[in-house]
């Protein structure tokens, strides 16, 4: 495939690596602030298609899609311990610990089925995204339309 | 161990099992059998609690399940639960053994052993539960399990077929059982079987329809006749399978089923109607096994003629003689079952004709088939002569037309027991010239069952083992268990006795004529042909209504789809019409022109890519109106999907044609005009009537207990993960199968990839 050209290249790199941590970010604070694993997954899939344009290469090193279950897995499983510990599915439970030099700091349980969400949303977004980007690699025939306009 | 707590272990350690026996199955191969028929540990420990349940107190134990709305997973060991759940727990233990020899090496046997274990869990679940709901739910499991061990040789056509008769049937009566559950439920008072009143029911208008169901659902999961077709196909399966889920165990749910409701049942018209289906069945049964060449065919109308005896008896009320027969067939039928696995893998064949004096090269074999196939032919001194007496003496209080069945189907069953005999004695006949004893571990599992046949006829009496083991269900049942003995003196029912023997000899001695006579006689169709009918008869429907909605045509799929959307719309929301509407701010009447002129933008495009950029105008326009409005997680969400979605779409534009004038007669174009504005109407008035309150507005619940009960300021994703996980759960599964089912599209379509599996399709398409 041609590579697009090298200013967007370039920039491409710090930008993908600035989404992933604002990703990140948005997981993290979404409990109190704008963000959640839904849209971080998104945020994630964004990145991925700046990979795919800038850099014709898969975001991720493993295969993208063996996120949906594992995502799965941990929303499931942090419904199952509530039930364990004799509480409903899904029960949640919060608190705050005051650890030294940190300072005051929440946790929620929330926050891991919260994982499994972003783990599930950024899974299939990727996989959707590099599953039709290497179709492509597969039938392009020369004519290549939407690559040049993406680049 | 505390006996709650081995109750639940015996159905629960049989699951978790069944979940580790693929990890097994895969390093130990054939040989996790060995290990994982401890799984059935707890289920043998509830030994233990037999002293109890003889004296008539249950072991119960309760998990919560859905605690807001009162239900539990209730279990009860009452005396003949706890005698089921024995054998299931033992017969399990032994079959595992068995397969651990049966099952070759390039068989997926952490498959297999997943699947039995799974059965198991459910088997032991649905003869314990107390729960009414829990039964069901145990039931339909132990139909799914048997569905997948009777297609686990599933690349062949038969085992296809015969998983999936199984299914169709079983499920049937599983609906049925829904039904009767919810009926008995509400009529009788109480979600547990132990709670409900059987004089409230009786008076109760429903009772007659959910005995009925009850009677469905027990009749199509114990094989009676008309539901009887499944039951020979499903010997497809393994045959460990066979032996275990379909002669000793699960086809025995339908019998317990009505043993268990026979409380209700006493003294109604309904007593009489299972009685003559059961006798019908034996006599049928019989009738098919005698002409069956196939050993374990044999076999299987055999298990369906004697499932009809089980149903006799409980059905008119002899519930010792069922239970002493359920004990014995238990024991004679799984070991056969077992015998024939060992003949198949021996000698190649399971044909009776083909085979012949394997008693020489068979002798363990032959050895431990002979003193069953008595049993089941009702000689002394094997368990299956005690059964049967009682069964004369049951059947001598019900009337003249109940005897002559009785009789028929036992001589029937002589004749057959004879057949079955026949292959191990006679000049030695088989393919294979090479035929040699079995390995010990192969053939030590049946040692415990052919013991049990004869210490059931050998020792009988109250206090040794037979007595002891059918008086365990003595209290929960209500009778009194007499004492069991070979030898009753002279009486009506040994002259019985002496006569089914003397024309079952006579009718195995005919027995190639009469075979003959049975072929002529066989007309051209049965329950089979009516099954496959109407299963053809579904499939054309199907078809059907699937070429009238689905045709190749996308825009008339967009029809169907928003035609109904606007009939269902206008059928509600008529009754919301807008009561009035709050001023809109100046800020989103602007967005919202720049949304309007995002979809004139898109009607009137002349390319795919300026649609495209128009469409995401519109979407844009959307995320700005939730800026407007203050709800930064919608807008920020909403960017993110439109930013993905155009580019998505980008790169798919390379696989489409280009975009053409889309042509469409002036009719076709006024009604998908008409039906646009049916819709948009239907959204508009949507949106209006939810501004209507119809209950008590939940927003205030959300942001008033944020914070206290989520811990979190914003109340979005405290509803998603927290107070809406459950919905939030059920989203991202969705989420999955549609990556699932993209990967399906994507990667796995003809040509995507040109490997082998590409060329094999065009095969199969061209052939």
């Amino acid at each position: 495939m041609r590579l697009p050209d090298i200013f967007f290249r370039t920039v491409a790199t710090p930008v993908i690596f600035a989404l992933a941590v604002l990703g990140f970010h948005f997981f993290l604070r979404g409990h109190n602030a704008p963000g959640g694993g839904f849209v971080a997954g998104l945020i994630v899939a964004t990145a991925a298609l700046l990979a795919r344009m800038a850099r014709a290469r898969r975001l991720l090193a493993f295969r993208s899609e063996t996120l949906v279950p594992l995502g799965l897995l941990v929303a499931v499983i942090t419904g199952i311990v509530p039930m364990l510990l004799g509480f409903p599915f899904l029960k949640s439970a919060f608190g705050h610990l005051d650890w030294p030099m940190v300072g005051e700091f929440e946790w929620a349980t929330a926050v891991l089925f919260d994982l499994g969400v972003f783990l599930v949303v950024s899974g299939t977004t990727v996989t959707i995204i590099d599953l039709l980007a290497e179709d492509d690699k597969l039938t392009r025939m020369g004519k290549d339309e939407a690559g040049g306009e993406g680049g | 161990m505390n006996p709650e707590r081995l109750l639940l272990l015996t159905v629960l350690v049989p699951l978790f099992s069944a979940a580790l026996a693929p990890f097994l199955g895969g390093g130990l191969r054939a040989r996790a059998g060995w290990l994982l028929a401890a799984a059935f540990a707890p289920g043998i420990g509830l030994l233990a609690l037999a002293p109890q349940a003889r004296q008539g107190r249950p072991v119960e134990a309760a998990l919560a399940w859905v605690p807001s709305i009162d239900l539990e997973l209730a279990f009860r060991a009452d005396g003949f639960s706890l005698m089921f759940a024995l054998i299931t727990s033992a017969v399990g233990f032994l079959i595992l053994l068995y397969a651990a020899s049966y099952l070759g090496p390039g068989e997926r046997h952490g498959r297999f052993y997943s699947h039995l274990l799974l059965f198991g869990s459910a088997m032991l679940g649905l003869v314990l539960a107390d729960n009414l709901v829990a039964l069901l739910v145990f039931w339909e499991l132990t139909s799914i399990s048997s569905f997948l061990l009777i297609g686990f040789w599933g690349s062949r056509k038969p085992s296809q077929d015969g998983a999936l008769k199984a299914l169709v049937i079983t499920a049937l009566g599983g609906l049925a059982l829904l039904a009767a559950v919810v009926l008995l439920a509400l009529a009788g008072g109480s979600g547990r079987l132990s709670g409900l009143d059987a004089e409230v029911l009786r008076s109760s208008p429903v009772f007659v329809p959910a005995v009925v169901l009850l009677v469905i659902a027990a009749f199509a999961k114990s094989a009676q006749v008309p539901f009887h077709l499944w039951l020979p196909t499903a010997m497809e399966a393994p045959t460990p399978v066979s032996a275990y889920l379909h002669s000793a165990t699960m086809v025995k749910a339908g019998v317990v089923l009505i043993a268990k409701f026979g409380f209700l049942l006493q003294g109604t018209p309904f007593t009489t109607i299972i009685l003559f289906f059961g006798l019908a069945t034996l006599f049928w049964g019989g009738y098919l096994a005698l002409r069956q060449d196939d050993l374990k065919a044999l076999l299987a109308y055999s298990t369906v003629s004697q499932l009809g005896l089980m149903m006799a008896l409980y059905g008119s009320g002899h519930a010792f003689a069922a239970t002493v027969h359920l004990v014995n067939h238990a024991a004679f039928k799984a070991a056969l079952f077992l015998v024939v696995g060992i003949v198949d893998h021996k000698a190649g064949s399971r044909s009776i004709s083909a085979l012949g004096g394997l008693a020489r090269r068979l002798p363990v074999t032959a050895a431990l088939a002979i003193p069953a196939a008595l049993s089941m032919a009702a000689l002394p001194p094997f368990g299956g002569f005690i059964s049967k007496e009682l069964f004369y003496e049951g059947m001598l209080h019900e009337g003249l037309v109940p005897i002559v069945l009785a009789l028929t189907g036992s001589i029937l069953t002589f004749a057959y027991s004879l057949r079955f005999l026949t292959v191990f004695f006679g000049p030695y006949r088989c393919q294979n010239p090479n035929v040699h004893e079995a390995r010990f571990p192969f053939w030590l599992p049946l040692t415990p069952l052919v013991a049990a046949v004869l210490a059931f006829g050998l020792v009988p009496w109250q206090d040794t083992v037979a007595g002891w083991f059918t008086g365990l269900a003595a209290p929960s049942l209500g009778y009194q268990g007499a004492p069991l003995a070979l030898w009753h003196g002279p009486s009506l029912t040994l002259a019985l006795s002496v006569l089914t023997w003397l024309l079952g000899l006579a009718l195995f001695s005919i027995c190639a004529p009469f075979n003959r006579l049975q072929r002529a006689l066989t007309p051209p169709w049965n329950v089979n042909t009516l099954y496959y009918g109407s299963l053809e008869a579904l499939e054309r429907l199907a078809q059907g209504v699937t070429a009238l909605t689905q045709g190749a045509s996308f825009a008339t799929h967009l029809r169907f789809i928003w035609l109904a959307v606007a009939f269902i719309g206008a059928s509600v929301l008529w009754r919301f019409l807008p009561v009035g509407v709050e001023p809109v701010p100046l800020e989103v009447s602007a967005v919202a022109l720049l949304i309007l002129g995002g979809v004139a933008g898109v009607l009137a495009a002349q390319t795919r890519l300026s649609a495209l950029i128009f469409t995401s105008l519109a979407g844009f326009g959307s995320t700005l109106i939730f800026v407007v409005l203050r709800a930064p997680d919608l807008a920020l969400t909403q960017l993110l999907i439109e930013t993905v979605t155009v580019i998505l779409f980008l790169s798919v534009f390379r696989f489409l044609p280009l975009l053409t004038r889309y042509s469409r007669s002036r009719a076709v174009a006024g009604l998908d005009a008409v039906i646009a504005t049916a819709v948009a109407a239907t959204v508009f008035t949507l949106l209006v009537a939810v501004q209507t309150p119809v209950a008590p507005r939940i927003r205030d619940f959300f942001l008033e207990n944020s914070l206290p009960l989520g811990g979190g300021k914003n109340v979005v994703n405290v509803i998603l993960v927290d107070f809406r996980g459950y919905d939030t759960l059920g989203e991202i599964t969705v989420l999955g199968i549609v990556a699932v089912t993209v990967i399906a599209l994507l990667r796995l379509r003809a040509g995507g990839k040109p490997t082998v599996e590409g060329s094999g399709r065009e095969d199969r398409e061209t052939t």
